[in-house]
């Protein structure tokens, strides 16, 4: 087990592979934040869209004629009726409300079919004032507006988007309100970081068979090398060095090679050297 | 030792290592006349060639003997050239 430990070939297996582990952990890192931005974005992106062709679906003048306790009229059935069709229609909008200023820092619902102001399920009384206005909901009386981070709450996590409701003339009357549930993007970037892992295991597993073949090469004409070098050091010198490469270990083995013709020349013609003298 | 003789010797060390010197002295010395390796001729490269080939492969593998033989004849003909 020590000398497996200790072997040239898991050092370079092992090396090879924090190596490559090192490497792809960085590109996924980069990669994997890039997508969640990349994913965020596009989901701000859809969720503004959403929310300005919802906006530029409701009346206006319709919106501006209801007051608190016009939930029987007709008025606010059509504006019910059209935000849960949008609702129902998207699978991943959760609610879809509209607001109207009360002031910097408040607004009160005019229609909002699936969220009362405190928990989901039951419509909000008209007027109702809702005091966790984020700054994006009040951009959104001017322009479309997207949150710019996940917002959390009772009823979940949201990702928001505005877009202001104008009346007959092109003024602005209220905004209109899409929440996304971000359990939708988490699960896309949950999904892309398993895809990724999944990836980086299936190319560590082949980038250790492919060292530990290259490695196994390496380290087979090595030992053959050791083995006549032990020969040698015993003084057996019949055994021809069987190592045929290009690298710097053939140029080791011919070196060795040359070694063992020298010895079994000297072994030929001992007596040589007396005569040189 | 002559030219010759030092380009043979060098391009034999590469294959026999330092013990090429004695190698080549008594493959010269079966040679007829009184040729040692030291004032060695184009004319006697054939037949020293032919014993190196012979004694070559009783100390190196056949394909590394036929491998020197074909560097010195490439050798011999340079010089016969020359």
């Amino acid at each position: 087990m020590r000398k497996l430990i200790n072997s040239l070939q898991t050092k370079l297996t092992f090396s090879f592979i924090v190596l490559i582990m090192v490497i792809y952990g960085l590109s996924s890192y980069y990669t994997i934040n890039e997508t969640k931005n990349t994913l965020k974005e596009s989901a701000k992106e859809e969720l503004a869209a959403v929310a300005s062709s919802v906006a530029a679906l409701i009346d206006g003048d319709a919106v501006v004629k209801l007051k608190p306790g016009d939930e029987k009229t007709t008025g606010y059935a059509g504006l019910l009726s059209r935000l849960n069709t949008v609702e129902r229609s998207n699978s991943e909008i959760k609610f879809v409300y509209i607001y109207s200023p009360v002031d910097s820092k408040t607004v009160k619902f005019i229609v909002s079919p699936s969220f009362d102001g405190t928990t989901a399920g039951s419509p909000a009384k008209i007027g109702f004032i809702y005091r966790y206005v984020t700054p994006e909901m009040l951009v959104g009386f001017k322009q479309s507006a997207v949150e710019d981070d996940i917002t959390a709450g009772k009823n979940g996590e949201f990702i928001s988007g505005y877009a202001p409701i104008r009346n007959s003339k092109g003024a602005v009357v209220a905004a209109v309100g899409v929440d996304m549930p971000a359990s939708i993007m988490i699960k896309k970037e949950k999904f892309i970081s398993s895809i990724m892992f999944f990836v980086m295991s299936i190319a560590v597993i082949f980038a250790g068979i492919i060292v530990l073949l290259f490695s196994e090469t390496i380290i087979r004409d090595i030992n053959k090398l050791n083995r006549i070098a032990e020969d040698v050091s015993l003084g057996k010198i019949d055994n021809d060095v069987d190592v045929k490469r290009s690298d710097e270990i053939g140029d080791l083995a011919q070196s060795f090679q040359r070694m063992i013709t020298s010895l079994r020349i000297m072994r030929m013609y001992p007596d040589d050297k007396k005569e040189d003298k | 030792m002559n030219a010759l003789a030092e380009t043979i010797l060098a391009e034999a060390s590469k294959f026999l290592g330092p013990e090429a010197k004695r190698f080549l002295e008594r493959q010269a010395g079966h040679l007829e006349g009184a040729v040692t390796l030291d004032n060695i001729g184009a004319k006697d490269m054939e037949k020293f060639i032919w014993w190196i080939n012979v004694s070559g492969k009783l100390i190196m593998d056949k394909d590394k003997v036929r491998e020197l033989c074909a560097k010195l004849n490439d050798i011999a003909g340079i010089t016969t050239k020359a």
